[in-house]
């Protein structure tokens, strides 16, 4: 057996990472680290202390910010099952609804809209984890006796005739 | 109140969620390439296909399945052929041959290219040298930028009405795709092998769901046609549509129906699945264009 | 045919929770609905049901339900998720994917049971 080659596969999610890390990850902390460079330094650590509490305080209570989680999150997967090429048709549907609740100042429907976009692509995405390997079985084989095809009846009945 | 690092916590679950789901995704790509190699071969697929077709519809000849579900539904057969009386896709033959012959931007016409328009089961092919499968459509687009015009929108009238004619000057000659010979072909055809049996959408049907395991049966009143001769009349003029339209247009339709978000028109997924789905119709006459409801 | 968008439309809304107990005909009138409706489960498509027009033939007549599942749980476990006792199956995960709210799996397996 020769080792597959999985470089394309790697090349491929390099490109992604690198987009992701950047957008999601280092402007971010560029921001961050900007910001604590400009603070003064005699206060920077109480200052991180009580900004840190803050943050923990107020994704547990600002609906705003739950929301927007929820819809960052929601926005992620769905990205993630387009990517695999299995996007589900529902899921931009919901994705837009929450967002027009979230614009809208509808935080908890915003939220629970975009858990169930969440959801949906998540089970989209089981499918195509899925499906790597589960589609070999779907075809007629050239030795029908290995073919769970066969086993499936052939229930064709006239036309336009209830059976 | 939403400073830089405010930014970076929110988007944490976010970056989690990708950073899982990218390594799934390589694990995913070496499994792909892995089980290609339990694949069979593609001549054994479509006589295969053919023995499958032929146990479930004795009566039927392979050939026979260019006609889609009127190959077996009587009662539709009659409305259909009573249809080809008067066939509703002829103004877009005419009109695709008035396309066909006029000028390109640089004074020539498309039969520099594809001379009287007889060239419907040249395609598709895989092109080594690109490293992908060439569709008819493909092949218009480049032929107009050769000719320093514009590349047609897939998914508009005016390549279609060219398919039409192209297809109506093809009728009677039988597919056949040659063999994929080389690594690349071989890759695209089992692309679309993988695409036609994977099921997909959230009432998770594979293309096989209808058109293999229940060829025959009915979906309401509605029977499901066979695999075989499913790309043998394109474009069709579809009732529902009152138009004519592109294979690629029915396949976007049938993953809608699915409850999947369909891919574009000519997207390197739709050609790999023409190209698997031509191969195995090889032997089959071309009859396009076509009436469909 | 819209089968798919309409379908998750109707999947959307809420419906009250049907009564397992305590039935009367009224209250498996919602089952009987979603199971007729192209834009909800559509078990007319394969199946058929009762007095349902052109019903498909995709899928075995649902008749003697009672017999075929003496046990609610296993015939709703069947829509829930066909796949899970017959990979091969070809009816849709109506629980799994959520194409039907739980509630509404409930109103179905009600009405199919007085098949």
């Amino acid at each position: 057996m020769k080792t597959p080659n999985i470089f394309p596969a790697i090349s491929h999610v390099t490109s992604r990472i690198f987009s992701y890390v950047f957008s999601y990850l280092m402007a971010p902390l560029l921001a961050a680290l900007l910001l604590i460079a400009c603070t003064d330094p005699s206060t920077e650590q109480s200052t991180e202390q009580s900004n840190g509490q803050n943050h923990k305080q107020s994704s547990d209570k600002d609906p705003a910010l739950l929301a927007r989680v929820a819809l960052d999150q929601a926005q992620a997967q769905y990205e993630a099952s387009r990517q695999a090429g299995y996007a589900w048709a529902r899921t931009p549907v919901l994705l837009k609804s929450a967002t027009e609740d979230f614009a809208a100042g509808d935080f908890s429907g915003a939220a629970s809209t975009a858990d169930q976009a969440t959801r949906l692509a998540d089970a989209s995405l089981a499918q195509a984890q899925a499906e790597q390997t589960a589609w070999l079985d779907r075809f007629p084989k050239t030795d029908s006796s290995q073919s769970p095809l066969t086993q499936l009846p052939l229930t064709t009945t006239p036309a336009n005739k209830v059976p | 109140m939403f400073n830089g690092k405010e930014f970076t916590m929110i988007r944490r679950p976010a970056i989690a969620a990708m950073l899982l789901t990218l390594s799934s995704y390589s694990l995913l790509g070496y499994m792909a390439a892995f089980s290609h190699k339990a694949v069979a071969d593609p001549e054994s697929d479509r006589q295969a296909m053919r023995a499958f077709y032929q146990k479930r519809f004795p009566d039927i000849a392979p050939e026979a399945h260019k006609d889609g579900v009127y190959a077996f539904d009587e009662n539709a057969r009659e409305q259909w052929l009573e249809l080809e009386d008067f066939p509703p896709y002829e103004i877009a033959i005419d009109e695709g041959q008035e396309l066909f012959e006029s000028p390109l931007a640089d004074g020539s016409n498309y039969s520099d290219c594809f001379g009287d328009g007889a060239v419907k089961n040249q395609f598709p092919y895989f092109d080594e040298q690109k490293g992908e499968v060439i569709t008819l459509e493909l092949a218009i687009n480049t032929c107009r930028s050769q000719h320093g015009d514009q590349p047609l929108p897939y998914d508009g009238a005016e390549i279609t009405r060219l398919t039409a004619y192209i297809a109506f000057q093809s009728r009677g000659q039988t597919i056949a795709v040659a063999e994929p010979a080389n690594e690349g072909a071989l890759a695209a055809y089992n692309d679309g092998k993988r695409f036609y049996a994977s099921r997909r959408g959230q009432l998770n049907f594979a293309c096989t769901s209808c058109h293999v395991q229940l060829a025959g049966n009915r979906l309401r009143a509605e029977h499901l046609s066979a695999s075989l001769g499913q790309v043998s009349h394109w474009p069709a003029y579809r009732l529902k549509w009152q138009d004519v339209g592109s294979l690629h247009r029915r396949f976007a339709r049938c993953i809608k129906q699915v409850g999947a978000e369909p891919f574009p028109a000519q997207s390197k997924e739709y050609r790999n699945l023409e190209y698997f789905l031509t191969y195995i119709s090889n032997g089959l006459p071309l009859n396009g264009p076509s009436i469909r409801k | 045919m819209k089968i798919v968008l309409m379908l998750l439309a109707v999947a959307a809304t809420t419906i009250h929770p049907a009564l397992a107990e305590d039935q009367t005909p009224t209250d498996l009138q919602p089952g009987k609905t979603i199971a007729f409706d192209r834009n909800a489960g559509n078990c007319l498509a394969c199946h058929a049901i009762d007095d349902g027009e052109l019903p498909g033939n995709s899928g075995p007549p649902l008749i003697q339900m009672q017999q075929r599942f003496p046990e609610r749980d296993v015939l709703r476990k069947q829509v829930w998720d066909a796949t899970v006792r017959n990979p091969n199956t070809v009816m849709p995960p109506y629980g799994k994917h959520m194409i039907l709210t739980e509630e509404q799996i409930d109103q179905v397996v009600d009405y199919l049971l007085t098949l």
